[in-house]
């Protein structure tokens, strides 16, 4: 009986919570990136192992090539929704948070398309599916 | 306990049930392999380029020369019920000219191949 309850109560608070998820492109990490050498690696070889970047520009005899990737969670809880089962009501009752996790990770290249800088533009911290927005 | 039984099994049924969706996103033209293989480094003209491909979405003009971009995104959205997922990726082709307009380098990834629908938000 009372193991019944228990997933009664679960299933309940199931239908009370939401996970978003939203990904933009792969993410690359320090371990991805390891292979690049300053003065030796070229953007073909870059290129090879990452993709194409999703945004070349270029300053005077310099490129820059940029790769964008984000990873979004969303957590929502909505005790509201519980009250559906036996009112006409569903007042919304919610918690929720969101986190983005984004980052840029930028080579620079010569006129001849040889890397000489590579970094990560900002590394924010990884996300997590938390509803406490306090 | 046959009542919390019949009680569980109908809500377990019911998550399901009470919605799922899929949805599906482009931006761009996608890119035909055979298209991207005609583009040859020596040969090719910015013209030629421009008449297969169109106008690109971008030109930058990078250490005195000119690179035309072209771009493609596509995502893909799964959603069921208290789950979802929404996944975007894009393909991107750089064809660099030297200063008399023949091709001088192309850069060709694709990305879509891997995009999936996906609901599950946890993990990768």
């Amino acid at each position: 009986m009372a193991a019944g309850l228990c997933l009664v109560m679960v299933l309940l608070m199931l239908t009370a919570c939401q996970w978003r998820r939203l990904k933009i492109n792969d993410l690359i990490t320090p371990d991805d990136v390891t292979f690049i050498e300053r003065g030796k690696t070229s953007l073909a070889d870059v290129v090879a192992r990452l993709g194409a970047p999703d945004e070349i520009t270029s300053r005077e005899n310099i490129m820059v090539a940029r790769y964008r990737f984000r990873d979004g969670k969303y957590f929502k809880i909505d005790a509201g929704r519980l009250l559906a089962f036996w009112s006409p009501v569903t007042p919304e009752m919610s918690m929720a948070r969101g986190q983005v996790q984004t980052d840029v990770f930028q080579v620079v290249l010569d006129a001849n398309g040889i890397v000489q800088e590579h970094a990560f533009a900002f590394r924010s911290p990884t996300g997590r599916f938390n509803p406490w927005p306090f | 306990m046959r009542y919390v039984a019949m009680i569980a099994l109908a809500l377990s049924l019911s998550l399901p049930l009470n919605g799922c969706a899929f949805f599906r996103g482009h931006w761009g033209e996608d890119f035909d392999p055979q298209d991207v293989e005609y583009i040859k480094k020596g040969t090719t003209t910015r013209a030629e380029v421009a008449a297969r491909f169109g106008a690109p979405d971008e030109i930058v003009h990078a250490a005195e020369r000119d690179i035309f971009h072209y771009r493609r995104y596509d995502s893909k959205l799964g959603y069921l019920v208290i789950f979802s997922r929404f996944n975007i990726m894009g393909d991107h082709l750089y064809v660099f000219f030297n200063r008399e307009g023949v091709v001088d380098e192309v850069v060709f990834g694709k990305r879509t191949d891997r995009l999936k629908f996906q609901i599950w938000p946890f993990g990768d």
